[in-house]
């Protein structure tokens, strides 16, 4: 449903983009008081560049669509299934670019657990 | 409002370790200056669910006990530190390869990871770091939400507890 989207994004783009919507999902049931772009600001170091504003707000728009619904108005099970496709892409899209060994993985977690206090 | 004495914030373990071990024992967080925005009566102390640190707590709780993969704040919080990552990479305080180790751990990581830690500070410890979020970037116009960019560790004390369901 949002292949297309994030093919033209980098994969920093990428993360940037769904990290605002999950922000974004997060927060709506404000959204009635307040416009997206306000929440998307939210937490921003770094001013988002054009695409990544345009990428938002395709998937807002997809997002309504599919959902029939205004964003507020969206169940958590409906929330649920957007943003763990979204989120499903983003993994694709880092395992293509930075390619990781699920060992390494286990291996470092054990690092980090071993290192805690 | 008068100034509050303590303030709250809800992360993850995983994003815990994270800050220790990668990012020199400083942690990006979001806080709050009061526990749970239930128990105020206060109309200026209002925080919306989501902001309120013992809603995320007691969501990340119940969604991490269920052990439930698909649980949406679980997803939103390995975004949230693949997005930390990378600001970090870019700011050069951590390298490429170790961002790479960082989305590493995020995606072998188990939901068991992602149990909630309560994070509490003296407001007066913090003050100097604390980033007002402007009025109409806050996701209730009454709330009262801060922004540390890089709290040490040694600026609050971090615990965990259960919750009965």
């Amino acid at each position: 449903m949002f292949e297309d989207v994030f093919s033209n994004l980098s994969r920093d783009e990428s993360i940037e983009v769904a990290y605002y919507i999950a922000r974004l999902l997060a927060y709506r049931q404000v959204l009635a008081t307040k416009t997206a772009d306000s929440i998307i600001r939210k937490g921003l170091s770094n001013r988002e560049s054009e695409s990544v504003r345009n990428a938002i707000s395709s998937i807002l728009d997809r997002i309504k669509s599919k959902a029939g619904s205004d964003i507020k108005d969206l169940d958590d099970t409906s929330v649920k299934i957007f943003l763990n496709e979204i989120a499903e892409l983003v993994n694709t899209r880092t395992q293509e670019e930075l390619p990781y060994e699920s060992l390494d993985g286990k291996q470092l977690l054990r690092q980090l657990r071993e290192s805690a206090i | 409002m008068s100034k509050p004495l303590l303030l709250y914030s809800a992360n993850t373990w995983l994003s815990y370790r994270i800050a220790e071990y990668y990012y020199r024992q400083e942690h990006h967080i979001w806080c709050a200056p009061v526990f749970d925005s239930r128990s105020i009566g206060s109309i200026d102390m209002v925080l919306p669910p989501t902001s309120s640190p013992f809603e995320i707590y007691r969501s990340l709780y119940e969604e991490t006990r269920r052990g439930d993969r698909h649980s949406s704040k679980i997803a939103t919080n390995k975004l949230g530190i693949l997005q930390g990552a990378k600001t970090k990479r870019s700011a050069r305080v951590i390298t490429l390869k170790q961002e790479k180790e960082i989305t590493t751990i995020v995606e072998s990581a188990e939901v068991s990871d992602f149990r909630p830690l309560l994070y509490i500070m003296p407001f007066e410890l913090v003050q100097k770091l604390l980033i007002k979020v402007p009025v109409a970037d806050r996701a209730h116009p009454l709330s009262n939400e801060f922004l540390i960019d890089a709290l040490p560790r040694t600026h609050f004390d971090v615990i965990q507890f259960n919750i009965g369901v």
